[in-house]
């Protein structure tokens, strides 16, 4: 059919215009930024300079050090979680698996604010309910958001509380693709249930697999709202992530240009963790 | 009909109920505690009962500009949504129901930023929205500056995208030969047929600018008036004497809709809707 030779071009045109003025030109004024530093009020070009100065920052190191440990230890323990989760929730047998479902899913619906302000008062270490219940069989009370590690264990328990269900729906739509016939076949031929789940559905299952990585990657990268409303990055620093520190550097201490360098950073990080696993998860197929 | 459930599945199940009460147990106590005056929120023994002190919390947030705040997250999703809604829409319908050299590469472009984090753009975001560009804009401050920087989604152009590639294009040719131009095609033909992806999107759309803090928080700039919900609400804990049955109360309400939606759409969040990119 034949058309109005702009047409497609005027139906993109709003979002492309968006696209520019808020997507397109805050991330190459960035890149800018990241180049030049702010002399007495004077900009000059400062070539790699802000860059090297993110390899001497301690600060910068001990926030790369903690997404690190949130993605070593957080992101395995909630994907393994969710997933046994969404296999067990899959089978027809399991009782009243519409409303475990929607049981787990529901904190991904929370603001992280919110999800922020409950875990705070909960876990508040001398008048908070979780501590009460381990005093009364006999623990002591855990420094959830005083002491270096426990703060930690906290942010990795407040992130699995809030995303695990969301990875298990995602794993829920991926598994309902997998054909019944295919477990029905080798239940006859004498597979067991684990065998099943080994050889059939974790294959069949990678590409979902592969996505909620990348996914969770990104967002442990970017841990912002839930670490500003329970910890503060604190304490010593122990749980600053680096989302919250480019929002300290930026709109604390007003440093745009290095806050710009460190937004590259996790450009990069972001870009460069994705590819690595979208060539770790091609390399076994 | 049924087997009786073996020791794995009887095991499995009492481990997916245990899970299942922590998932649901701090709605519950939420909901709870917002009943209930400062002290039997965060007190020795803690309290799971249902309290009186629901219209005093109530008062206390009233008496800080509460309803502001619930004003401004309601009229800032609201306007998000529908501006979201028309610019993905018209560019799903571009983007599936013409062919052009660069569409590709257009769609490329829009992918892109899925992986592109919100921190990178932020600090020119705020330069722009603060008066320093050539634009001549001045938003900080405003509701725009958080409405403006979120109409081009891609994730609702991808869902669009998705959505019109399942429109027969034989119903936009019968009403060109009925002399329909371009616009009324869209508008008037390919449009209304969209009603359900359109709801769902909204709902997406919606929830995701209500929960929103780190955008709202860097763009309302000083301007208390401008608060949204979860500005609000870190600003009670920023407090030094802080009630907590006011800062529960806050919570409960600002999850309360998101919850409502939930109920009413179970369907549509728990099908995977969200997720249906992923199939690989």
């Amino acid at each position: 059919m034949k058309h109005f030779p702009f047409a497609p071009l005027a139906f993109l045109a709003p979002a492309l215009l968006l696209y520019a003025l808020f997507t397109a030109f805050p991330v190459a004024r960035a890149l800018i930024l990241s180049l030049q530093r702010n002399v007495d009020g004077e900009i000059r070009w400062a070539g790699l300079g802000q860059y090297q100065r993110l390899l001497g920052d301690d600060i910068f190191k001990q926030a790369l050090f903690n997404t690190g440990i949130f993605l070593v230890i957080q992101v395995p323990i909630m994907l393994v979680t969710a997933l046994l989760l969404a296999v067990a929730l899959n089978s027809r047998r399991f009782a009243f698996r519409d409303v475990f479902r929607s049981a787990y899913f529901l904190p991904s619906i929370m603001s992280l604010v919110a999800v922020g302000v409950l875990f705070r008062v909960l876990l508040n270490e001398d008048l908070g309910l979780v501590n009460y219940l381990l005093r009364s069989i006999g623990l002591e009370s855990v420094p959830w958001i005083t002491h270096p590690w426990w703060a930690k264990v906290t942010v990795m328990l407040i992130l699995t509380w809030r995303y695990t269900g969301f990875m298990m729906v995602i794993y829920l739509s991926g598994l309902q693709s997998i054909p019944d016939e295919l477990f029905e076949a080798a239940q006859i031929d004498g597979s067991s249930p684990v065998q099943s789940f080994w050889f059939i559905t974790l294959p069949l299952l990678r590409p979902t697999i592969l996505f909620t990585t990348i996914l969770s990657t990104i967002g442990v990268l970017q841990i912002f709202d839930e670490a500003v409303i329970v910890t503060r990055g604190g304490p010593a620093n122990e749980t600053l992530t680096l989302g919250l520190y480019l929002y300290q550097t930026a709109f604390q201490s007003v440093d745009f240009h290095y806050a710009a360098a460190l937004s590259w950073v996790l450009v990069i990080l972001i870009g460069a963790l994705s590819l690595v696993q979208l060539k770790l998860g091609e390399h076994g197929q | 009909m049924k087997k009786p459930f073996t020791l794995l599945e009887t095991v499995a199940l009492i481990i997916v109920a245990i899970g299942a009460l922590l998932a649901v147990f701090p709605f519950y106590w939420m909901f709870s505690s917002a009943t209930r005056a400062s002290a039997d929120v965060l007190g020795i023994p803690p309290r799971l009962d249902f309290g009186a002190a629901l219209w005093d919390n109530i008062q206390t947030l009233i008496g800080k500009g509460f309803l502001r705040s619930i004003w401004n997250s309601t009229f800032i999703a609201a306007l998000d949504t529908v501006g979201t809604l028309l610019v993905a829409s018209m560019a799903g319908f571009a983007l599936t129901q013409y062919r052009f050299k660069t569409r590709e590469f257009i769609f490329g472009l829009f992918l892109l930023t899925l992986i592109v984090p919100p921190q990178v753009t932020i600090v020119p975001l705020f330069q722009l929205m603060a008066g320093q560009n050539p634009f001549g804009l001045n938003l900080l401050g405003t509701p725009w500056a958080i409405i403006l920087p979120a109409l081009s989604s891609s994730f609702a152009i991808f869902f669009m995208r998705q959505a019109f590639q399942k429109y027969p294009p034989e119903l936009s040719d019968a009403a060109r030969v009925d002399g329909a131009n371009d616009w009324i095609v869209f508008w008037k033909i390919a449009l209304p047929t969209m009603r359900p992806s359109l709801a769902a999107l909204s709902i997406f759309v919606f929830l995701g600018q209500w929960n929103s803090f780190f955008l709202p928080l860097i763009m309302n700039g000083n301007n208390t008036d401008g608060r949204t919900l979860p500005l609000a609400i870190s600003s009670l804990i920023g407090e030094n004497e802080i009630d907590y049955g006011a800062l529960i109360t806050g919570t409960a309400i600002s999850v309360l809709p998101v919850l409502i939606f939930f109920l009413f759409a179970q369907r549509l969040f728990v099908s995977g809707a969200l997720s249906g990119s992923v199939k690989g």
